[in-house]
């Protein structure tokens, strides 16, 4: 694990759930009436607060460590008591510093991370891989990222976004020169120290270079092609102004098709729309 | 070529691509000019959506967009990656899909 990665994840500003998600699910979950796989799809739409339960579901005191990445047995095994005291302890406090919002703000990393969970599905649907946690794997996959935005106060974010441009290169190469780290390692250190399940933290750790996946090859590649399909159609805005070398080897060991491309990023363009048509819709009608 | 809900299908228009059912079983080949009863056969089948040729409207709409300008954008986002068939694919998809944004702006 890198050493200045651990240390800063100490001391650093930790992100919050995004504001008009975490409203909406504390409403539902103050109903008696909202349906449990409701508010299971609903809490899914967010990285953090997804993340939060994985960490209470995995530091709970007398237990093992769990290894599902999937929300609704976290949930399930939490109870909903449990979930409700952590939604209602949330607020809303991320917002990204002023020097970077012109690039990018909370709503485009959230419409990012969404995009990613909803292309892994589909990738997977279309392969046959049938990985219950594929969706979640995407969705925290650049949580190391989220916590390097919520820092650029401290971090010179805004300098490597301003020297990969006029360079030509790609941020997350450059990250380690600057920073320490890049947002995979801290991304490995977080979720390392959060006990999080390893389906979770090796997409998060290796998804610019899946070959290096231990245990968990599979969601690690899926992850990596699904950023890139997204980066590519550009879903959510993202600091980076070139896509990332897509590894032929994840591809090939994935067993996705060129020509099953075109089906991937309309599913996933639609279903994309579906969410924000859903998330709206519920929040009208709570 | 367009990719649109079952919902919005009409008689007359044509499939572009097979489109098959969740376990992979053709349910229609592409060049299939649907008709109402394939229509409720796609429904009943659960199939959301489907590729369909485009009409001559959406043909003229498309012609409207600066599709050099979505191109260059598109070859200038890849630098860091090989020309090969996939990625000449998602190169394709991105395309597609930022003319589609660039027309919904205009």
């Amino acid at each position: 694990m890198n050493l200045k990665a651990k240390n800063f994840i100490l001391s650093c500003k930790m992100p919050s759930p995004h504001e008009p998600i975490i409203e909406l699910v504390k409403k539902l979950s103050a109903s008696q009436n909202t349906p449990q796989q409701k508010l299971i799809k609903m809490i899914a739409m967010d990285p953090v607060l997804t993340a939060k339960i994985h960490q209470l579901n995995n530091t709970s005191l007398n237990k093992r460590k769990d290894e599902t990445g999937c929300l609704s047995k976290a949930i399930t095994q939490l109870g909903l008591g449990q979930i409700r005291t952590l939604i209602n302890a949330q607020k809303s406090t991320t917002t990204f510093p002023e020097t970077i919002t012109n690039k990018i703000d909370t709503k485009d990393f959230w419409e990012r991370s969404l995009a990613v969970a909803i292309c892994c599905q589909t990738i997977d649907q279309i392969v046959g891989g049938k990985s219950d946690e594929i969706f979640y794997a995407g969705l925290l996959h650049d949580y190391g990222r989220l916590i390097i935005l919520n820092n650029a106060d401290t971090l010179p974010v805004h300098e490597l976004i301003q020297k990969c441009t006029d360079k030509n290169e790609l941020i997350y190469k450059n990250e380690r020169k600057l920073y320490g780290f890049n947002h995979m390692e801290l991304g490995d250190a977080l979720f390392t120290t959060w006990n999080m399940p390893s389906v979770i933290r090796e997409p998060a750790a290796f998804h610019h270079s899946p070959i290096l996946a231990i245990r968990h090859n599979y969601e690690t590649a899926v992850v990596h092609i699904a950023d890139i399909i997204c980066r590519s159609l550009k879903l959510g805005k993202s600091t980076d102004n070139y896509i990332p070398t897509l590894d032929m080897n994840a591809v090939q060991q994935v067993g996705l098709q060129s020509n099953q491309l075109d089906y991937v990023c309309e599913e996933t363009v639609h279903e994309l729309e579906d969410y924000m048509n859903l998330f709206e819709h519920t929040k009208s009608n709570s | 070529m367009e990719y649109i809900s079952t919902d919005l299908l009409k008689e007359g228009m044509t499939v572009a691509k097979d489109v098959h059912s969740q376990s992979q079983m053709l349910l229609l080949p592409a060049g299939t000019e649907l008709s109402a009863s394939k229509i409720r056969t796609l429904i009943t089948w659960g199939v959301r959506r489907i590729f369909i040729e485009a009409t001559e409207d959406l043909e003229a709409t498309q012609n409207i967009i600066k599709q050099k300008e979505a191109d260059n954008i598109i070859d200038t986002m890849f630098i860091h990656n090989p020309n090969n068939d996939f990625i000449h694919s998602l190169k394709m998809a991105a395309a597609r899909n930022l003319r589609r944004k660039m027309s919904e702006e205009l």
